[in-house]
């Protein structure tokens, strides 16, 4: 049996940019998160799905049904655009019923769902308003309240967290869980925030120039970044070009044993801030450094550590109760694990 | 008039003045004033006024202006008694040196001057006022509509303060404006209800109307009908030729009328191969016939609907109808479900503007079709036979209707829906 959503080498061109190829498999009831700096071609990618973007070519098979070659309206994807795109015209009671007039309801059923969908998304309040008077959070509520009532066999979110405040992001990630949750929406949230995908997603695809770089379980693809891209994107700190002999690392300024051979002759190793402490007295230490700045972030402090001259700088996050008096030009002894450094074999 | 007992009276009751005043029981500069007012008019009235009830008016007008010139000085600050001083001096000059025997008009205008002289803007009204009756003959209601329209936009005026320069220019252009609207109020205003109520009861001029505002109508339902849909199609795609195509839809407005009247015939003319073969297949014969009429009317109403709808559709966000096929609209029901009540208060305000250009068309109608008479052409006719005075009441008789209209369509159009995000 394949897998509910089957994207196969999908490519499509929008003027100079180059949209794949791309291939990705995507269970049901899955919360897929696709991260990707601005211009990296999530929103296209979306926009091809929904059926409102030409494809050149690749398939895509939805629960059984290929419908890349499907008109939007007969695609049944939901797609919630980046700002909401309500309609001004009708109130969001009308705005929830739009869809519903093609889904072949009587006038009854058709109240009903609206009503239902209303108080799932808590908007009863809004229900006589127009988009206009409407918050960002309450527009992008209404937005995928509106695409989830003609039930779509896959929802895409085009950053639906995107230039909300405080507030209305929790509001809206609430309501995202929920769809998620109790509504068992399979979704396609793309943004370039790597905390949203923390926050609610199962599984998490890095994209850049059009191509999908990664996809994988949240956890796996922070700990186990396969590229300096990725692992950088995902907001990886000290990452040094290394060389690989067997199972040793070679940086220009420390030697790391990585416990295991990564079979490519250089690449860069991922050296996790969070991993590194200070060395206690009399513990073998891994480098020597010298303290060049120190940030005090409440939750964590911020080590900036020279350790070979000007060029390598190394920051490290500590917990708080250090106990060492922490002054600028002190010397450091920073110590480590195996598994604090990581392999990036690829660029 | 000789000293009679009205002197008399006064001076009584200058005693009485007195009196009060020495008791203390009344404010010492009001009742200084008034003495020497009365005091005077009692003394010199039979110079001032032709008898005593005129005196008396004088009398009471002066009292009155004196009071509230006192109560100006003593509340608000001392602008305001400059404006109103001058304000007096500059009513007496106008009233009493130089018109002569304007005597009653100068008690009047003293009687507005000391109810407004308390707000700047008041007087300014009041003043604008009487400078359209006093100085803009034949002209005064005109310019009392426009200077008062005129005062109440400065007054209203918002934003001065980070844009001062737009004031200024708001000024030169208004100026400009009214110059070019006055023609068109004094017209209205210049003809009594009477005499147009009888032009509109000729059957030929009811005739002319009907037949303008049938031939109008059909012009822009069938603009409507074809320009509407196009102007989608030119809003939404691209395509080799587009900016030309868009340009070329200004050509009735660049050319001349008659010139557009004299290309028509070119074409459509009875004796015309494409006019012929019309004539010849669907029976219908453009020169001189409400065809042809209509013809003139959608080729100058054209660019009209079209850049109205174009601009409409242009500011409909094409995201709104992806979202809408998303949602299980087809690609037509977009359209009619999204994009075209998105629109349609500009379609509607182009189509009103179209209507009026077709029902206005002159030049063109008069070279394909000058009978049967529409409204332009009939005053064109009236005019030529029988001059300006006997073709003034038609003309704004048609103003009005036109007018009236005009407005109402556009204010039945605010109430359409807009893409505009509503301020709550």
């Amino acid at each position: 049996m394949g897998a509910y959503l089957q994207i196969e080498n999908l490519a499509a061109r929008f003027g100079t940019f180059a949209l794949g190829p791309l291939s990705m498999e995507l269970g049901k009831g899955d919360y897929l998160v696709l991260l990707g700096p601005a211009g990296c071609g999530k929103t296209s990618l979306l926009r091809t799905l929904a059926g409102i973007a030409p494809l050149w070519q690749g398939n895509v098979v939805l629960d059984g049904l290929e419908i890349s070659t499907l008109p939007p309206e007969r695609r049944r994807v939901g797609y919630v655009p980046q700002h909401s795109e309500l309609f001004p015209h009708l109130s969001v009671e009308e705005n929830l019923a739009f869809g519903l007039a093609y889904a072949g309801l009587s006038r009854k059923e058709l109240k009903g769902r609206v009503g239902r969908y209303l108080s799932l998304f808590g908007l009863e309040a809004f229900s006589r308003r127009y988009p206009g008077t409407l918050s960002g959070g309450e527009s992008k509520k209404v937005a995928i309240a509106r695409s989830l009532i003609v039930e779509p066999r896959l929802l895409l979110l085009d950053e639906p967290l995107g230039m909300l405040d405080h507030n209305g992001r929790r509001e809206v990630l609430d309501t995202l869980r929920m769809v998620h949750e109790e509504l068992g929406a399979t979704a396609v949230h793309v943004t370039h925030d790597r905390h949203e995908a923390w926050r609610i997603a199962q599984t998490c695809g890095v994209m850049s120039d059009g191509l999908l770089r990664q996809l994988g379980g949240v956890a796996e693809l922070f700990r186990i970044p396969r590229s300096r891209f990725v692992a950088e994107f995902l907001g990886g700190t000290n990452i040094f070009p290394a060389e690989f002999n067997g199972c040793d690392a070679k940086l220009d300024w420390a030697n790391f044993d990585l416990g295991f051979a990564p079979g490519v002759p250089r690449g860069w190793v991922l050296l996790r801030p969070e991993r590194i402490r200070l060395a206690a007295d009399g513990e073998q230490f891994q480098v020597r450094g010298t303290l060049r700045s120190i940030r005090d972030y409440g939750e964590f402090i911020e080590l900036e550590v020279s350790v070979a001259g000007d060029t390598a700088i190394l920051a490290l996050h500590i917990g708080i109760d250090s106990g060492v008096s922490l002054l600028p030009g002190a010397e450091l002894h920073l110590a480590w694990n195996r598994d604090a450094a990581h392999p990036l074999l690829e660029d | 008039m000789p000293f009679e007992l009205f002197n008399l009276m006064l001076l009584l009751t200058n005693f009485v003045v007195m009196i009060i005043l020495m008791r203390g029981s009344a404010d010492f500069l009001l009742g200084t004033g008034v003495m020497i007012l009365i005091a005077g008019h009692g003394l010199l009235g039979q110079k001032l006024a032709p008898d005593s009830l005129s005196s008396g008016a004088v009398l009471t007008v002066n009292i009155l202006t004196l009071y509230v010139g006192i109560k100006i000085w003593q509340n608000l600050p001392c602008r305001h008694f400059a404006a109103f001083a001058i304000s007096y001096l500059l009513l007496f000059y106008i009233f009493i040196l130089r018109m002569q025997n304007a005597e009653a008009l100068f008690l009047l205008a003293l009687l507005g001057l000391a109810a407004t002289a308390r707000s700047f803007k008041l007087l300014a009204y009041f003043w604008a006022l009487v400078a359209s009756f006093s100085f803009c003959q034949p002209y005064s209601w005109e310019a009392l509509i426009i200077s008062f329209f005129f005062l109440k936009v400065m007054f209203s005026l918002r934003g001065k303060l980070y844009f001062p320069a737009a004031p200024l220019f708001l000024v030169s252009g208004l100026l400009l404006l009214f110059l070019v609207l006055l023609p068109t109020l004094a017209l209205m205003i210049g003809e009594d209800s009477r005499s147009m109520m009888n032009i509109l009861k000729l059957p030929e001029v009811r005739d002319a109307i009907r037949l303008t505002a049938i031939t109008a109508t059909i012009s822009t339902a069938i603009l409507a009908a074809f320009c509407v849909p196009l102007a989608y199609a030119l809003s939404r795609l691209e395509f080799f030729g587009k900016t030309f195509l868009l340009s070329a839809i200004d050509i009735p407005i660049i050319i001349p009328q008659s010139a557009a009247g004299i290309a028509i015939l070119k074409v459509f003319g009875s004796q015309q191969f494409l006019g012929e073969t019309i004539f010849n297949f669907a029976g219908i014969r453009f020169d001189g016939t409400a065809f042809g009429i209509c013809l003139a009317q959608i080729f100058v109403g054209l660019p009209f609907i079209m850049k109205g709808a174009v601009a409409a559709f242009d500011s409909v966000p094409p995201g709104l109808e992806q979202c809408a096929r998303t949602l299980g609209a087809s690609s037509f029901g977009a359209f009619w479900r999204v994009a075209l009540p998105l629109a349609a208060k500009g379609v509607a305000a182009a189509a009103v503007l179209a209507w009026a250009r077709a029902a206005g068309e002159f030049g063109a109608v008069l070279f394909v079709a000058p009978f049967p008479e529409t409204a332009p052409i009939s005053v064109y006719n009236r005019f030529t036979a029988a001059g300006l005075v006997e073709t003034a009441p038609l003309v704004a008789a048609l103003l009005f209707f036109s007018l009236a209209l005009f407005f109402l369509l556009q204010w039945s159009i605010r109430l359409l829906p807009s893409t505009r995000r509503e301020e709550d």
